[in-house]
């Protein structure tokens, strides 16, 4: 199931509510303590990963912290359900396993998701810290009290939604359902078919190719119609312009094999691609995660069809040239010889001909790279469209208030919320 | 690769070249897709073996119908399958 940094915030966020929860459990402090070290473990591994330098002082102090927990895992722990430090020490280590992908990303988004991280880190160590100190049994102090006394000190975000930047972050696999499922599956027959230049086929190469543009092209139309004015629809739009002419090989050059494989992955992906955008579709942010997921796989299957186009061009050429193409630049006795009676002649040595093709690669990936690094920053800012948001009239309810609700200065805005609700409800009992 | 003989399918397969090259050049989003179909057509038979033949400019929908038209008058059934998933597959809209 594909999964973004995104996804595991949000499930972070649920599981840090759930531990603010006040259930009056307790836990042998020997427990609490095996726990943390494998909370400390993840925790450290995300602040060593957190990108640009958003992690700061703070980081930095938070990372002092942890040194201060014992790293090895300890005794096996019995099996059974997961204790909630030990789910949270799973969604923090899936975080820093995702961090390791190193997707084409702005400096902004970086910046985004960095500050994110480091925020959302602090804010569950701190819960945890805090249930860890109530849990324990006065009978047994724990060891680890002081760091914990440190940690608690941290507060979490209540905002349940991080933002988009963190989905940059996106692990999609073969058996992924819809369009992931389908670019996954793309790119490993991508890979197969053309990134060994002694077996790569002139159709394997365009279908990469035309299968890039293809994506280019989805990703366009989503930001098209979410965020038509922004640069995301422009940039998406020049490298499919870009990867679709790398897919137009000449008629006078020919790169014979096989691209069984890849012919049929590119045929699944433009059936997963056209039922993506039927209507009635997927929420908005899930559509942007999707098409940016997908040009991040682009951008890798660009770089192999680039490079294995470099290998052609240059090194020992497979390139097969039309042979009255042949006679027009090599007008040579020898090869006048060669060419009679024949449609096709491969490269002679020195000879590139298949120069203007590698260029055209170049150029696109370089206009893919483009896009796919700023695609989430310039197509996240999404509105919800005017129907959702609803009239001004429909909004009305928002701003009343229940009578006789008063709000001390110092009550916590959910508590008073609640409060408040409970009140209006008494009215109709 | 021996020009003595220019075979119906090499032709069919230069047509399918052809037709790709002048949909990917008009650079929209339906012409990409039928580009990428003709390709895939196109891997079909080379996959078999065949090379392209010179053809002469069509444009890309004749070119399309010449190369279904020859592949569907081949006697090998494998050759008429190629052609029909061709047309469905354009026909469909995918």
């Amino acid at each position: 199931m594909a999964t973004s940094i995104r996804d595991l915030l949000i499930r972070l966020n649920a599981q840090v509510r759930d531990l603010n929860k006040p259930a009056g459990v307790t836990r042998p402090a020997a427990s609490i303590e095996l726990d943390w070290r494998h909370l400390a473990s993840a925790a450290h591994r995300v602040a060593d990963l957190t990108p640009a330098d958003a992690a700061g002082h703070a980081t930095r102090r938070l990372q002092l912290i942890l040194g201060s927990f014992p790293t090895d895992p300890g005794p096996a722990r019995p099996s059974g359900s997961l204790d909630p430090l030990l789910e949270l020490a799973t969604a923090l280590g899936a975080i820093a396993d995702l961090l390791t992908l190193h997707p084409q990303v702005s400096q902004a988004i970086q910046q985004v998701a960095g500050v994110t991280l480091a925020d959302r880190l602090q804010g569950t160590l701190g819960a945890a810290a805090t249930w860890s100190l109530h849990a324990q049994p006065d009978s047994s102090p724990l060891a680890l009290e002081r760091p914990l006394r440190h940690l608690a000190g941290y507060r979490a975000d209540p905002s349940p939604f991080p933002p988009l930047a963190t989905a940059a972050w996106r692990l999609t696999g073969c058996n992924d359902p819809g369009l992931d499922g389908a670019v996954a599956r793309w790119a490993v027959a991508a890979q197969e078919t053309v990134a060994d230049p002694r077996t790569a086929s002139q159709l394997g190469l365009q279908l990469g190719a035309a299968g890039i543009a293809l994506i280019c092209r989805n990703a366009a139309a989503v930001a098209g119609r979410l965020r038509p004015e922004g640069p995301a629809l422009a940039d998406a739009e020049e490298a499919a312009v870009a990867w679709e002419r790398a897919a137009m090989w000449p008629a006078d050059l020919h790169l014979g094999g096989r691209s069984t494989y890849l012919r049929d992955a590119s045929a699944n992906l433009r059936e997963a691609i056209t039922n993506a955008a039927a209507p009635g579709g997927a929420p908005a942010e899930h559509q942007l995660e999707v098409a940016h997921s997908a040009l991040q796989t682009a951008w890798q299957v660009g770089g192999i069809i680039a490079g294995t186009l470099h290998e052609v061009s240059y090194g020992a050429s497979r390139v097969w040239t039309r042979a009255d193409q042949v006679l027009r630049y090599l007008p040579s006795p020898e090869h006048v010889l060669a060419a009679t009676g024949k449609d096709w002649l491969p490269d002679a040595a020195g000879i590139h001909s298949a120069k203007p093709l590698h260029q055209a690669a170049t150029n696109a990936q370089q206009a893919l790279t483009k896009a796919t690094k700023h695609y989430l920053a310039a197509a996240g800012q999404v509105q919800p469209p005017a129907e959702a948001r609803g009239s001004d009239q429909d909004l009305a309810w928002e701003v009343t208030t229940a009578p006789n609700a008063s709000c001390s200065p110092d009550e916590e805005p959910l508590t008073a919320a609640r409060r408040r609700h409970l009140s209006s409800n008494r009215r109709f009992v | 690769m021996d020009a003595a003989s220019p075979k119906p399918v090499s032709t069919a397969l230069g047509h399918l070249h052809d037709a790709a090259a002048q949909l990917l050049a008009s650079h929209d989003p339906t012409g990409t897709r039928r580009a990428l179909i003709c390709l895939e057509a196109a891997s079909d038979l080379s996959d078999l073996g065949v090379p392209p033949a010179p053809v002469p400019g069509l444009p890309a929908k004749l070119a399309i119908q010449r190369a279904t038209d020859l592949l569907r008058s081949e006697p090998q059934a494998e050759m008429c399958g190629i052609g029909d998933r061709l047309l469905r597959e354009l026909a469909r809209g995918d």
